[in-house]
């Protein structure tokens, strides 16, 4: 379905600012990603990164541009439209706190099924049902299958992860947005964990946006793309005002 | 969304038992305390009852209730024996238990009256008197103590007792020359029957016997063997109870004995000076009643704020939820459910706490007070109580709700702390 020829994210002109009269969070002139891409998006904290994730996930509306996702002119949505379009076409997975501790793993990977029929009619023209693709992921991200219906508060944060992952990939959605998906890990896990999500991703024909400080892991991308040089309110921002990232420091 | 919720619940159930046994407690309370009220006031208002008419000397309806029904205060004239009489021959009379007051017995009134008293008397749903222990009197000098006079004062059949003249607890001087025997206990009433000693009107006349202007006269005792041998007939009773062959010539027979020659006497409708007395000690009642809101209000409270503190911690959720495609309004559906069920779990707990405490105070409170309190399903203003909570639990619920639904519209996916 994804034409690999045609961005799965196209940004022009997008400028965003929190309230009226405060300096611009986001200001960028042209940003876009190819389908089935690997972008690695660099940034370190307060240049933006998690706003314009925001954005492109259709959860904050830029005051002016527009951003095609997946085919998809952002602003053309409407409420509950941009909630639809994020379930059916975006995978996301965060820096940490990704499951609901209160479901089950393989609850948590099924999750997103139960809100997207986009995904449920994937999965069966795969031939196969959400708990099953569910158990088959969760199987390729090498989780062991006893811990499939145990509470995620018994995971250790590299499982958490990994269960995250395949909850982004089920139903195959064409972008997959990862936030500092790493940050939380150590090293060693942080490599297989990379491992597991290029293998997965690759498998399911989506685009992956992975954003990371961490540059060491930008080799092993199609791309690496450093938030700064394309955000010029980022750049105005950490130049003038130092503070201002102390504050979003996690 | 509804195994999202119950979910959710199960994996808070400390905080969620917590807030569910508030409102548990709440609808406990109210429930309970609605029906002792509503049976307190029943029992109040049938604390005499199958009697048509009570009659006294002219005075105030409620002073006549008073005094001839609760033994308070004191009646300001007597009704002579010929009015009693003539009450008594009017063809639309059924029945007369005549009462006469004015003595104690270390505190308890002294009551003086006719076997027709035991046999007409009824009290609550149509009961009438029964004895626990021995006999009703038959000798001049036999007694028949209500329960609380026999517990309180430990007596026993056949004991012998002293009455005295006048109505305070010392007495002024005490008719030691007539000595009473218990015959009788009844059974507890739950009404001012059970603090009465209740002796025969010749009892009544062979006690003031020897008394001349509030003093005996010395030397002048005559033995309770020779007063068993006179001839002792009442002059005056304190006030009647008059039961008709037909209630509707209640209205008739009032106007006939208020507007009798003889004598100017007051006959009122019980049930209506009942209803009038109790409006003015309802007072009480009402404060129950409001104190026992405040309590639901409370609950409901602890039902938000619990939410409401959970609220933070679960933004993370939130975000999570709207990652994999919740909108704002299942956000909202999930924390209303969430309140409703925790609501609606409270209800029914209250529910069941009501009735044990109901199942468990009704023996106590029938033995001790001799107030039956009855198991019965909730009626109509119950469940009308219960729909009020339900629907305060619900809008109550909307508050959280609410402010999560505009907390995951304005965080977004941001995982903010």
């Amino acid at each position: 379905m994804t034409n690999n020829e045609s961005p799965v994210i196209q940004i022009n002109d997008l400028e965003f600012r929190w309230k009226a009269n405060t300096p611009l969070v986001l200001n960028i002139p042209e940003f876009s990603v190819s389908g089935g891409e690997r972008l690695f998006l660099r940034g370190p904290s307060g240049s933006g990164k998690t706003t314009l994730l925001s954005v492109i996930a259709a959860v904050l509306v830029p005051q002016s541009g527009t951003a095609v996702v997946t085919g998809v002119p952002l602003h053309t949505l409407k409420g509950g439209q941009k909630d639809q379009f994020r379930v059916d076409h975006i995978g996301l997975v965060f820096q940490q706190f990704n499951l609901l501790p209160f479901l089950s793993v393989l609850d948590n990977v099924v999750l997103p099924c139960k809100f997207s029929k986009k995904r449920r009619d994937t999965i069966r023209q795969m031939g196969s049902t959400a708990t099953d693709e569910a158990m088959r992921l969760l199987k390729a991200m090498e989780l062991p299958p006893n811990l499939t219906n145990q509470s995620v508060t018994e995971l250790s944060v590299g499982q958490q992860q990994r269960v995250a992952v395949a909850r982004a990939l089920i139903g195959q959605p064409e972008l997959i947005i990862a936030d500092e998906p790493t940050s939380a890990l150590d090293t060693d896990t942080r490599q297989a964990f990379l491992d597991l999500l290029f293998a997965e991703v690759q498998a399911a024909n989506s685009s992956l946006l992975f954003v990371s400080h961490d540059v060491d892991l930008s080799q092993r991308f199609d791309r690496a793309v450093d938030l700064k040089s394309i955000n010029l309110a980022a750049q105005a921002l950490t130049d003038a005002n130092a503070s201002d990232t102390m504050r979003a420091a996690p | 969304m509804i195994s999202l919720a119950w979910n959710s619940i199960r994996n808070r159930w400390p905080t969620a038992l917590l807030a569910v046994l508030a409102i548990a407690m709440s609808v406990a309370l109210i429930l309970t305390v609605e029906k002792v009220r509503r049976d307190a006031r029943n029992s109040f208002t049938q604390t005499v009852s199958g009697t048509d008419l009570i009659v006294g000397a002219r005075s105030g309806a409620i002073q006549l209730l008073l005094y001839s029904v609760f033994r308070i205060g004191n009646a300001t004239n007597n009704i002579s024996w010929e009015s009693v009489h003539d009450i008594k021959e009017r063809s639309a009379i059924d029945w007369v238990i005549p009462i006469s007051l004015g003595d104690s017995h270390a505190g308890f009134r002294v009551l003086g009256t006719n076997h027709d008293y035991f046999t007409h008397y009824r009290y609550g749903n149509d009961q009438a008197l029964q004895l626990a222990k021995g006999e009703l009197f038959d000798d001049v000098f036999d007694a028949v103590l209500g329960s609380e006079v026999a517990a309180q004062l430990g007596y026993q059949i056949d004991q012998n007792m002293v009455v005295a003249h006048g109505t305070g607890n010392v007495a002024l001087v005490e008719h030691e020359r007539s000595p009473f025997r218990v015959s009788g206990i009844l059974k507890p009433t739950g009404t001012p029957v059970d603090k009465a000693v209740h002796v025969s009107l010749e009892g009544i006349e062979a006690m003031h016997l020897d008394w001349r202007n509030g003093a005996t006269v010395r030397g002048e005792g005559t033995s309770a063997e020779e007063i068993r041998t006179m001839e002792l007939k009442p002059t005056a009773v304190t006030a009647l109870l008059v039961g008709l062959n037909s209630r509707t010539a209640v209205f008739r027979e009032q106007r006939a004995i208020n507007t009798y020659r003889e004598e100017p006497l007051l006959a009122v409708l019980p049930g209506v000076a009942l209803q009038e007395l109790w409006s003015l000690i309802g007072v009480a009642e009402k404060a129950l009643f409001i104190i026992s809101l405040c309590v639901v209000f409370a609950g409901l409270v602890n039902l938000v704020s619990v939410l409401l503190a959970g609220l933070n911690e679960r933004r993370r959720e939130m975000a999570v939820l709207r990652s994999t495609g919740a909108r704002p309004v299942h956000v909202f559906l999930l924390l209303c459910i969430e309140s409703t069920v925790l609501t609606l779990g409270g209800i029914i707990l209250g529910l069941a706490l009501h009735y044990l405490l109901v199942g468990a105070g009704a023996v106590f409170l029938r033995e001790r007070f001799g107030l039956s309190i009855g198991l019965t399903l909730p009626d109509k203003t119950d469940l009308m109580i219960l729909a009020a909570i339900a629907i305060a639990g619900l809008v109550a619920g909307m508050l959280p709700a609410l402010q999560a639904y505009r907390k995951s519209l304005s965080d977004g996916l941001s995982q903010r702390l």
